[in-house]
């Protein structure tokens, strides 16, 4: 997605994973400038390219240029008035129109590494080349295909707290951003506007979305946290938590639910959705004041947020843990971690890496050893790759993935051992390294 | 005149309640345990007399205790919008 100036690129790939779900955007007829914008935003929840096989769906949009302006601001209220957000589902066909943009999805039934339903779907279509036309229509077709695979977007404000997430669903002037500004920790902020929960495994959890609100940032990987409780924002003048029936809160998470089609199919989904979770969630009305602390909003919440509030739960597979990773890494700059268990032949318990970000030290140099995410046909299959670089010019594909990080050090039985060096001739037994534990030591 | 609940409005069955969707007016009703089960019973088609026997029936209470109230609910699902009349008309 690499290019300058202001001539349109011949095509730029994106892959997006939010809520889980797998997006392959082919961009045609961006200019760089747009590009930098949309990888800005989606930063977080970028893969590294990866084979087309495994997504679950596939839109191919070529870019309008945008109006200029003012010239023809008359036509364009018009044209916004005459063409609002359309969108359809019907069986396998999903299609989204607004006076910014169009597209259509057709669903077919998917190869077995898409898990997401069995069903892939693939379309085009075309949009304006503006962040806020693509952002409304990656809203769209998450919303739509979200409770396909049992999940849901909600208007909402998602917050991590210790080892899981909370929602605090709320309809527009509720609180929502209020309540991420007061976060101490803005990364524990999934986001202030609207966040995505799924039932997975091992319960609901919830995601942290490149949709946000006034808040300006969304969450800052792929990461998702167990979804302890649903908190429907109140504005009050004291705090207080009022736990709320399962079918109370049904109605409420209804009205917080991000929804464009209408059709009976659709809706049965949603419902059965929102039933289960209100059904299996705990609920609360959240009654908060303007200036409450975040501190003081978790501990009245606290007798509703179940045991164990901090115990460390795993990701929940390889591609939310690199991801993490990854966010850890850009924050802290470098960073050790330290896998627990055997991991692969060369790792063992005890041991530990030491990362730097691309940047730091210097310029990556050949015959560096450099940590690479290398994505798998599903998240499961996502893993680490140590690889050394290979001299200037060659091209033998060593940097398959995306290249996170130089790798320092390793600490090994009692040693430290720098890289790279002699040691860095280990690089070429690494292989692939899939640590799940590993982000223990940094407490999340 | 008879009723039958209209078959394009999506619902759920929880414990004791119903909920129903309209996605014409995205509006959510939650109908309470007695509402439920006259959503229940109107699968088919039933008329006031018929919802009423029913009911008596299954509340052990006197007809005319409860006409009344049945019929003020059907009038409220109809003004909703959630029912269709036995020919099919809304």
């Amino acid at each position: 997605m690499k290019s300058s100036g202001l001539a349109p690129t011949e095509k730029a790939t994106l892959s997006l994973s939010i809520g889980g779900i797998v997006g392959h955007l082919e961009i045609e007829g961006a200019q760089a400038v747009f590009l930098e914008q949309v990888r800005t935003r989606y930063g977080a929840f970028v893969l590294p390219t990866t084979s087309f096989g495994a997504a679950d769906f596939h839109l191919r949009l070529a870019l309008d240029p945008i109006a200029a302006p003012g010239s023809s601001a008359s036509k364009r209220l018009a044209e916004t008035e005459a063409h609002p957000l359309k969108v359809t589902a019907r069986g396998r066909t999903i299609a989204a129109e607004r006076w910014d943009f169009r597209a259509r999805l057709q669903g077919r039934s998917a190869p077995r590494s898409v898990r997401n339903g069995g069903v892939s779907y693939r379309g085009e279509g075309r949009c304006e080349a503006s962040p806020f036309a693509l952002d409304c229509l990656l809203r769209v077709v998450y919303a739509t295909l979200l409770p396909r695979v049992g999940g849901m977007l909600i208007h909402g404000c998602g917050l991590r707290h210790a080892a899981i997430g909370v929602i605090f669903p709320g309809v527009s002037g509720a609180g929502k951003s209020t309540l991420a500004r007061k976060a101490p920790d803005a990364d524990d902020v999934l986001s202030d506007e609207i966040v995505a929960v799924r039932r997975l495994d091992d319960g609901w959890r919830v995601f942290g979305t490149p949709f946000w609100g006034d808040f300006a940032r969304g969450g800052i990987s792929m990461r998702s946290w167990p979804l302890r409780t649903v908190a429907f924002l109140n504005q009050a003048r004291e705090v207080a938590m009022t736990p709320i029936t399962s079918s109370d809160a049904t109605l409420r998470l209804l009205g917080c639910f991000l929804a464009f089609t209408t059709d009976l199919a659709s809706v049965e989904r949603s419902l059965a959705v929102a039933v289960q979770l209100c059904a299996e969630v705990r609920s609360v009305e959240a009654s908060l004041t303007r200036t409450a602390p975040t501190a003081t909003v978790f501990r009245k919440l606290a007798p509703h947020l179940g045991p164990e509030v901090t115990r460390a739960v795993p990701p929940a597979n390889a591609r939310e843990l690199i991801s993490e990773f990854r966010a850890l890494l850009r924050k802290q700059r470098s960073y050790a971690f330290k896998p627990k268990g055997t991991a692969g032949g060369w790792l063992k318990s005890g041991e530990s890496l030491a990362v730097q970000s691309p940047g730091v030290g210097g310029p990556l140099a050949p015959g560096d050893v450099v940590l690479a995410w290398v994505p798998g046909p599903t998240p499961d299959e996502d893993a680490l790759a140590c690889r050394r670089l290979p001299p200037a010019g060659a091209r033998d594909g060593a940097l398959a993935g995306e290249l996170l990080g130089r790798v320092t050090l390793v600490s090994r039985a009692g040693k430290t051992l720098p890289l790279p060096g002699r040691v860095g001739d280990l690089a070429r037994s690494f292989g692939p390294l899939v640590a799940i534990p590993m982000l223990r030591m940094a407490g999340r | 005149m008879t009723y039958k609940r209209d078959p394009g409005l999506p619902f759920q069955q929880l414990e004791e309640e119903t909920i129903v969707v309209d996605p014409r007016t995205r509006e959510v009703h939650l109908l309470n345990e007695t509402a439920a089960r006259v959503w229940d019973l109107l699968a088919s088609s039933c008329s006031l007399d018929d919802l009423t026997e029913t009911l008596a029936e299954e509340y052990d209470a006197p007809p005319e205790a409860l006409r009344a109230g049945v019929e003020e609910l059907l009038g409220g699902l109809r003004e909703k919008g959630l029912l269709v009349d036995a020919a099919g008309a809304a």
